[in-house]
């Protein structure tokens, strides 16, 4: 590729010290991010989405996580090699994030231009006059109406989407290269969604910069994404172009997750097709594939060797002994 | 011929009290002048936004809250005008499914004691009679009937809601209103419980009044639609009807708001993008409700309110330029 390479993850890894056993809540994956590029995650909860993510930025809990990666390179730096002081310069201004709730991750007692200002003051030492006038201009930018008397509002005068249109105000307050947001706009009404997508797409077209975006939904992701990594009880399982992912899913779990979905077109009529049982337990992971139980297709294989992500085209990665295999047949016939 | 469930000008103000005196100084219009009728056998899905009164709706229907006005006829009898013994000999034909399967079940019961209580309640079958029931229910929801001695907190989500439906099917009831029944749960999980509801509605001629904000799932498994918007019915017809010439302009907003999974011509599809949100309720705009926001509003948008209207192809709308 000839985008400039924003993002290299290798080999990250995530476990919590919990009271009942080692979570595994990430495990070993590899992922890489250009330059104006947006990559969804997609996954149910519970499969290591936020986690990943947490790790990335070192926000996670310090008494009980353990963080390993072969290496995560930002921007040609080492995050790895970074010490505390050097992340938290990082965070906030190379690198702006965006949570889900954006009722919880302001602060009440705070003025909107005063929260906005803080990180502009800090990290890139403007005066008060400056941050203030730049904070004007990204509510604007946001679309919020009469941004100069909304400065002085506080959290709860503001709705919902009009508190997450904040949240990302804030986020770009620094012009970071990569935005992190974490599913957004889950908590928001359809209407106020397809705001905040309309204003992604846009702030993308714009700047340079690339977007890592969390969600469930994937309605979301055929809107938004350029590249998408499914995750699955810690792992990636299948990570190629959105494209791809829609037109010929390739992982059986991916396959099922497209499946459930109901659609605005179809009716009663056809059932809906199912992904029997349940997420398995991440204390107690098995050998072989995290899926193997809830799979049509699993063989004996599956139950006891754990596949990774192996390439099978162009760009796209899969991690399934299933369609190796069946790879393998075809290339044999084909001989 | 007298619909199964027929609901008339139903009303709901919320008192907005203040002061040490909690003298009333205003009121949410939480829910104004709503009909709409049911037929037996059949799904109506209520579907809007946050706050647009689905979830009061569901409560007046169910008799859990009291109508500022109107009445909820069912089998042609008011229930609001009901009370005493006579509303609890109805209640068993009435149950509800709740949204959030964490909340809605006593962590400190067992599952056989949940589904067993309203037998309890509203029976007089014995101990043994009261077993049996339990063990064919858990079967009916696909439990394993071990599940009848663990408690809550041991299930997942989605099984949860299992639970939750077979305490809602123990009293054999008519009518179910299940509240966002899958909201709080995963998609893989999702289709799991919607596939069991269409079921057991199939099995046992249950008609469904279906709250949901994920206009997917309201187009999988509702006959006819209902759209609120702000306290009121602004578009109701059949899905299909509905979803695929909606005429209300909030409905064909709502409609094109929801991402479609289908990544090729994502540049190319006509998006309409409303500004602001929906309204307070307690300060509803003059006119017709939706004016604020409404792409095409007029002159008299802002006057008057539209009434709903019927349609040649029989679906009612509240819009003047339809």
């Amino acid at each position: 590729m000839s985008k400039e390479l924003l993002l290299q993850v290798q080999g990250l890894t995530t476990r919590f010290n919990s009271g009942r056993g080692v979570v595994h809540a990430v495990n070993d994956i590899d992922f890489s991010l250009s330059v104006g590029d947006v990559l969804c995650v997609v996954g149910e909860s519970g499969c290591g989405k936020t986690v990943t993510m947490l790790s990335l930025l070192g926000l996670l809990p310090t008494n009980n996580a353990v963080r390993s990666a072969e290496r995560i390179l930002f921007n040609g730096r080492d995050i790895l090699s970074m010490s505390e002081e050097e992340m938290r310069k990082v965070r906030g201004r190379d690198i702006g994030m965006v949570f889900q709730d954006p009722m919880t991750s302001l602060n009440p007692v705070l003025t909107i231009g005063r929260q906005l200002m803080e990180a502009m003051e800090v990290h890139q030492g403007l005066s008060f006059r400056e941050a203030r006038d730049r904070s004007i201009d990204l509510l604007r930018t946001v679309g919020i109406a009469d941004p100069e008397q909304r400065m002085s509002d506080y959290p709860h005068q503001f709705s919902g989407g009009m508190r997450q249109r904040v949240m990302i105000a804030m986020a770009l307050s620094c012009d970071p290269i990569l935005l992190i947001a974490d599913e957004p706009t889950t908590a928001l009404d359809v209407t106020v969604q397809a705001q905040i997508l309309g204003l992604v797409i846009e702030l993308m077209r714009k700047r340079e910069m690339g977007l890592i975006w969390i969600t469930h939904d994937l309605g979301v992701v055929a809107e938004l994404a350029d590249w998408v990594a499914v995750m699955y009880a810690g792992h990636i399982v299948e990570y190629a172009t959105v494209e791809q992912i829609f037109a010929a899913p390739r992982h059986p779990y991916t396959i099922g997750l497209l499946d459930s979905m109901p659609s605005l077109e179809g009716g009663r009529s056809e059932r809906l097709s199912v992904i029997p049982g349940q997420p398995p337990n991440l204390i107690f992971p098995s050998d072989g594939c995290p899926f193997a139980d809830r799979c049509s297709y699993a063989f004996d294989k599956c139950s006891t060797a754990l596949p990774s992500l192996m390439e099978i085209g162009e760009d796209r990665q899969v991690a399934c002994w299933w369609d190796v295999e069946l790879d393998m047949e075809q290339s044999v016939e084909d001989r | 011929m007298t619909s199964f469930v027929e609901v008339l000008g139903l009303k709901k103000d919320f008192a907005v009290r203040r002061g040490i005196w909690q003298r009333q100084v205003g009121a949410v219009h939480a829910v104004d002048d709503v009909n709409f009728q049911l037929d037996r056998g059949k799904t109506l899905g209520l579907v809007g936004e946050s706050g647009c009164g689905k979830t009061t709706v569901a409560r007046m229907v169910v008799q859990l809250l009291r109508p500022t006005q109107g009445q909820v006829l069912f089998k042609g009898k008011d229930l609001v005008s009901m009370k005493g013994s006579e509303l609890r000999e109805i209640r068993p034909k009435i149950q509800m499914i709740f949204q959030d399967p964490y909340a809605s079940l006593n962590p400190r019961m067992t599952v056989g004691t949940l589904i067993e209580e309203p037998l309890i309640e509203h029976t007089d079958m014995s101990r043994s009679d009261r077993h049996e029931r339990v063990l064919e229910l858990t079967q009916v929801v696909g439990l394993d009937p071990s599940s009848v001695e663990r408690y809550p907190h041991e299930f997942s989500g989605g099984q949860r809601q299992r639970i939750g439906v077979a305490r809602a099917l123990a009293l054999q009831p008519e009518l179910l209103v299940c509240d966002e029944p899958v909201s709080a749960l995963d998609l893989s999980i999702q289709a799991q419980i919607i596939n069991l509801l269409e079921d057991i509605q199939d099995k046992f001629n249950l008609t469904y009044l279906f709250i949901s904000h994920d206009l997917g799932i309201i187009r999988h498994i509702c006959d006819t639609v209902a759209v609120m918007y702000l306290g009121k019915i602004v578009e109701t017809g059949s899905a299909q009807e509905v979803y695929g010439d909606p005429q209300h302009p909030y409905t064909e907003a709502l409609l094109a708001s929801v991402p479609v999974a289908n990544p090729t011509d994502r540049h190319q599809r006509k998006r309409i993008i409303l500004s602001g949100e929906i309204p307070s309720s307690t300060m509803p705009p003059s006119g017709c409700n939706f004016h604020t926001r409404c792409p095409l509003a007029e002159q008299q948008c802002s006057e008057t309110s539209p009434e709903l209207r019927r349609l040649s192809d029989g679906r009612l709308v509240a819009c003047h330029l339809v």
